[in-house]
């Protein structure tokens, strides 16, 4: 990355330049290089050769968005800009990359949709409704007799088009938030909201027992593997069988069955832990709380927590639930809390100031931190990690030009960062490679390399909720994974050091 | 890094010192005793956070705050009413669709009125409002247009047009036409970006910016006609005026002026323009300030010819001190030379011209663009237009803090320029709240049918700004804009009386018109202070006396109109025979505290956060116990 910097400095001496302007504005420079995320490491032979080649593709989409009209794919919508992305080189390798740990994962929006729609709506006796609303709602019911008038067997309405794949198709994208002009269909951040919560509407109807969990897990895990992730911290609430009964630790004991089998054929997955999540709809925490710490007790190293979620410019906020999350003056649980996912100031965002006063172990989104000197001055010295989701917080409203995400500001700063994926299937986007290319191509700079991509895989491991013990063998397994990528690469691209250097 | 910030983790945040306030806006249930000290650990880190903020050192005065309620409540009302309806926030819109309800809102009422003290970022060709070029100009003899093969009009004075493009007097054209009120606003609507959504439009920086340069083209020939610039640029200190903005900085590209015989005058000469009118408006204006000329060079001349325009800039300086401020380097950045570029010439002329730079106006991290930023710094710029990228950029921030070197900030032009799309996205929201130098601009109001200057302050206090940010914050940028200008000493002195009373007025003037039930203070006819009524005592000179408590409350309006809101030095210097000398400074910054206002602030930052909070809240009781006595 300096390579570039240093080619023009003989260029510019021959302008005029006195030495001590020139070493002046390097100096600079590189003072503010070395704060950024990922820039104390050194990367070996190989690693230099792959991020040759990276740096060359980031160049070249850079400089043609630069002297063209073509958009900067994260500039415009994800909607707009994924396939274009997907055809980059840049998205293949990070696809192959090994990222560590996805630390901000929603239960029920971990699995691709086709997967849903081939899998959960072929069972028999399924019927569904749409019911009406500015976005409409399909739900979903499994009965052994026709529940009602406005219910319609699926198999019926599917068999009713003359290919079956194109009712499919059109179930995957009413599930999805996906339009062809995001700015049109969503007026306002409340709009997509809207849209958004008609996916967990449906998705609920279909995922209604246990049986049906156990393989939605079992395909989430895979695609997450798949995608190159080998750690997963999912956030759940609590879940009922049909007669009322709290079943949320026999749902646990699916989750450790899972891993453990995946683990079994995949010796490098690391594994996956829960944290429990109430809704900032409701007026009290502490029925949640107090679930929570007994699920801690009986499943320990696997449920680590409390998270608050739901859209939050409208709902609770944090502080709302003080005398249930705090007792004898400190806090009961180890907290996740969502906070400042949003655009406002002043206001819900000082549920950022709540999560760092209540120790929290790592702020979700983070969106409105940098407004916030205060909270800034404590993630950085308590070293609470921000959670950023790039392409969760942009479909969902909060920012267009992702360059203009605050990401970049903390990356800027050296602040403590992760990558996560939040909901990726409701916009289609992949496990976690997506928003890991949004974070290299638009909220690292220009000059940002394989190093900024290490470093958020690392941070993965250093921020998640392992034990010590754990995460040394976490790193390894990690590591491994990694040189063979950077190996992986270099073959694949045919990389040497004769035709891969910055052009 | 990760190991340092874990060790770092065992550091203690919080000072421990409890305050005992209540917390700010949230409504809930009592707190049992063990969250107590959660709920003042909190109420305290927000309240160091608001005073981190623009304003959060201003004190308002009793008539300040009741128009800070009324500016919050509709602002709250604003915001809320977005929350609860889940419906969209205007403010933040396009400013294409925004316009319309920024106009309707009764804040963007106060904020016309408001004295807004400097706009310090403009352009020459895009100051006045299209409509006056359309309705005035363009009824002018000598006055030519074409349409180009897009369908944009060109305008053009010529006394013979030339003959590269199909020219004809646009008097003609509009007898011609079937509705000369529909011709004027075709022409009208030809000419500026907002007659459709420039975000949709033009969906790329590249896009817009080749439409904004058009619209360069598209009136160039028209206002290098040196009457009509006349005419324009005295147009333009109209607006402003009548806008409440009481100075103005302007980037002006000076030669290349003719005269309809065709003559193509230089720099001194274009310089010369501005000069007269300016000072012809000042004479027919007492109560306007003023301007001043920061020279502009383009991006994409060559190095010689920019060697060239510097040598020309520096005579002038030489020449004209008072009105030749400096110079600068305009045109899009992104595709253009970077400041390194030129920094040969540049720096070799730093000594004798203050440089005025744009830098990083661009979403890029790290390019050249972006670190123009450390050019302009390195080259001792005075200020930095648009630093859009700074926020990205935390050594060069902890700079411009400590040299005081403003950010000027045009929020709807970043806007429309394509770089933010939702205005509370704008990374200068997270500068302002941590109280950096910045200052409020409107670059080229007339090119998208802006205000002079209120809407961007509109922009700037409804999405820079938190919900609860108010008067303070507006207060202050309108201090800031004669504290970063190019004025010297005893100008901005004499600017910030002027202003100041003014400022007072409108409060005053505000709590009449908006029927807010002031307690309004009026002076004890009767009382004389050394033989002298209310008002001879009070004069710009005397506004010390009203730190006499008896003074104050019997001369409550007139002191209230001298109130400067500075804290620890509500009516300037304390002794004005003393802080006449030339070392006051050293001998008693407390006493002279608007002339020592700099090193006082100097200080003020090297001490600990604790001991200015408790100084702080002692003279919070101290003017707070000043007003009660005059006031209520």
């Amino acid at each position: 990355m300096f390579l570039q910097v240093l080619l023009f400095l003989p260029v510019m001496s021959t302008w005029g330049i006195p030495t001590w302007y020139q070493d002046a504005r390097q100096s600079f420079i590189d003072e503010e290089k070395a704060m950024r995320v990922g820039a104390n490491l050194v990367l070996n032979a190989n690693e230099q050769l792959v991020n040759n080649f990276l740096m060359k593709l980031k160049n070249e989409t850079i400089q043609q968005s630069i002297w063209t009209t073509t958009p900067y794919p994260p500039s415009v919508s994800f909607f707009k800009s994924k396939p274009w992305i997907d055809n980059s080189t840049i998205f293949q390798v990070i696809k192959r990359m090994p990222k560590g740990g996805v630390l901000h994962l929603h239960d029920s929006a971990m699995t691709s949709l086709d997967w849903i729609v081939k899998h959960l709506t072929y069972a028999p006796n399924l019927y569904t409704r749409v019911t009406n609303d500015t976005y409409p709602r399909r739900r979903y019911q499994k009965n052994d007799t026709h529940p009602g008038n406005d219910w319609r067997l699926v198999s019926e309405l599917r068999s009713s088009f003359s290919d079956p794949n194109d009712f499919d198709k059109q179930l995957v994208k009413e599930m999805s938030i996906w339009v062809e002009d995001p700015f049109v269909a969503y007026p306002s951040i409340n709009d997509v909201w809207k849209k958004f919560n008609t996916y967990f509407t449906s998705v609920n109807d279909l995922l209604n027992n246990l049986t049906l969990w156990r393989s939605y897990i079992e395909e989430a895990f895979r695609e997450f593997y798949n995608d190159g992730v080998q750690y997963m911290e999912i956030k759940t609430g609590t879940m009922f069988d049909s007669h009322g009964n709290d079943i949320t630790g026999d749902y646990m004991e699916v989750i450790q069955n899972v891993t453990s089998s995946l683990k079994q054929r995949h010796p490098d997955f690391i594994g996956v832990k829960v944290i429990i999540a109430g809704r900032r709809s409701l007026p009290r925490q502490e029925p949640m709380v107090n679930r929570t710490l007994a699920l801690m007790k009986r499943f320990p190293g696997l449920v680590i927590g409390f998270d608050l979620l739901q859209q939050e410019d409208n709902t609770h906020v944090t502080v709302d639930y003080i005398d249930d999350l705090m007792k004898n003056g400190h806090s009961v649980l180890p907290y996740f809390f969502h906070a400042g996912e949003t655009d406002w100031t002043q206001w819900v965002d000082l549920n950022l100031v709540d999560s760092v006063l209540l120790n929290a172990s790592r702020i979700g989104h983070g969106f409105a931190a940098y407004h916030h000197p205060k909270v800034l001055e404590a993630v950085m010295k308590k070293g609470i990690a921000i959670e950023l989701n790039p392409v969760s917080n942009q479909v969902l409203g909060l920012v267009a030009d992702l360059r203009n995400h605050p990401g970049a500001f903390l990356i800027a700063n050296g602040a403590p960062v992760v990558i996560s994926s939040d909901d990726p299937p409701v916009w289609f986007a992949n496990p976690l490679s997506h928003d890991f290319y949004m974070a290299f191509m638009a909220l690292g700079s220009v000059h940002d390399d394989l190093r900024l991509l290490k470093q958020l895989a690392m941070n993965s491991i250093t921020f998640s909720s392992m034990s010590s013990a754990e995460k040394v063998d976490a790193y390894t397994k990690w590591q491994n994974r990694w040189d063979t990528f950077i190996h992986d690469i270099i073959v694949k691209y045919k990389l040497s050091t004769d035709n891969s250097v910055i052009g | 890094m990760t190991v340092s910030v874990q060790i770092a983790s065992a550091i203690i945040l919080l000072v421990s010192v409890v305050s005992s306030k209540p917390a700010l806006n949230v409504v809930r249930r009592d707190a049992e005793p063990d969250t107590s000290g959660h709920m003042n650990l909190r109420a305290q880190l927000i309240e160091e956070e608001m005073k981190l903020r623009l304003g959060g050192n201003l004190v308002l005065n009793e008539q300040e705050q009741m128009v800070n309620r009324l500016l919050l409540k509709e602002k709250r009302a604003i915001i809320e009413r977005s929350r609860l309806n889940k419906t969209t926030y205007y403010p933040a819109l396009s400013f294409y669709k925004s316009k319309k309800f920024v106009e309707s809102t009764n804040i963007y009422q106060i904020i016309k009125k408001m004295p807004k003290g400097a706009a310090l970022h403009l352009h020459d060709l895009a100051i006045t409002s299209l409509n006056w070029v359309v309705k005035n100009v363009t009824y002018r003899d000598h006055v030519y247009m074409y349409y180009d093969d897009k369908g944009f009009v060109h305008l053009g004075a010529f006394d013979t047009p030339p003959a590269d493009n199909p020219w004809e007097l646009v008097k003609t054209l509009r007898a011609k036409a079937p509705d000369a009120v529909m011709f004027d606003k075709n022409l009208l609507n030809n000419i500026s970006m907002l007659s459709s959504d420039p975000l949709e439009m033009y969906p790329t920086i590249n896009l817009v910016w080749a439409r904004f340069d058009k619209y360069f083209e598209q009136v160039i020939s028209l206002l290098f006609n040196a009457d009509i610039m006349r005419d324009y640029y005295r147009q333009a200190l109209v607006e402003f005026k009548e806008d409440n903005v009481q100075y103005i900085e302007l980037r002006a590209i000076l030669s290349g002026f003719t005269v309809l015989s065709g003559t193509t005058h230089d720099a001194e000469f274009g310089l010369n323009i501005y000069k007269q009118v300016t000072e012809e408006f000042v004479r027919e204006n007492p109560d306007f300030l003023g301007a001043k000329i920061i020279m502009s060079g383009l991006r994409f001349f060559e190095s010689s010819a920019i060697k060239e325009s510097v040598k020309v800039a520096k005579t002038l300086r030489q020449k004209y001190p008072h009105f030749f401020a400096g110079y600068d380097l305009v045109g899009q950045e992104d595709p253009n030379n970077p400041l390194t570029f030129y920094s040969a010439t540049l720096r070799q002329a730093s000594k004798e011209l203050p440089y005025y730079f744009h830098a990083a106006e661009t979403n890029w991290q790290e390019t050249d663009v972006d670190y123009n930023l450390v050019d302009a710094l390195l080259l001792n710029t005075r200020r930095i237009g648009h630093g859009y990228g700074i926020s990205k950029h935390p050594k060069l921030m902890e700079i411009i803090r400590e040299r005081k070197i403003a950010v000027e900030v045009s929020p709807i032009s970043n806007q429309l320029l394509g770089l933010v799309s939702d205005l509370r996205n704008h990374p200068m929201a997270s500068l302002m709240a941590s109280g950096y130098p910045v200052v409020i601009s409107s670059d080229d109001p007339g090119t998208w049918e802006a205000a002079p200057l209120s809407h961007d302050f509109f922009m700037a206090f409804m999405n820079l700004a938190g919900k609860e940010t108010g008067l303070a914050f507006l207060k202050q940028l309108a201090l800031n804009s004669f504290e970063y200008s190019a004025m010297n000493r005893s100008e901005k002195s004499r600017a910030k009386l002027l202003w100041t009373s003014k400022w007072n007025s409108f409060i005053l003037e505000t709590g009449l018109e908006q029927d807010l039930d002031m307690k309004m203070c009026v002076d004890d006819n009767r009382y004389k202070y050394q033989g002298l009524t209310c008002s001879q005592a009070t004069t710009e000179s005397s506004a010390n006396v009203c730190y006499v408590k008896e003074v104050a409350t019997a001369c409550c309006r007139s002191c209230t109109m001298r109130w400067t809101g500075m804290l620890a030095c509500e009516f300037g210097d304390r002794d004005k025979t003393m802080c006449g000398q030339d070392n006051a400074c050293e001998q008693s910054a407390n006493i002279c505290c608007d002339k020592c206002a700099d090193t006082r602030k100097t200080t003020s930052r090297s001490t600990n956060s604790q001991a200015r909070t408790y100084d702080v809240s002692a003279l919070v009781l101290a003017v707070i116990s000043l007003i009660v006595q005059c006031c209520l």
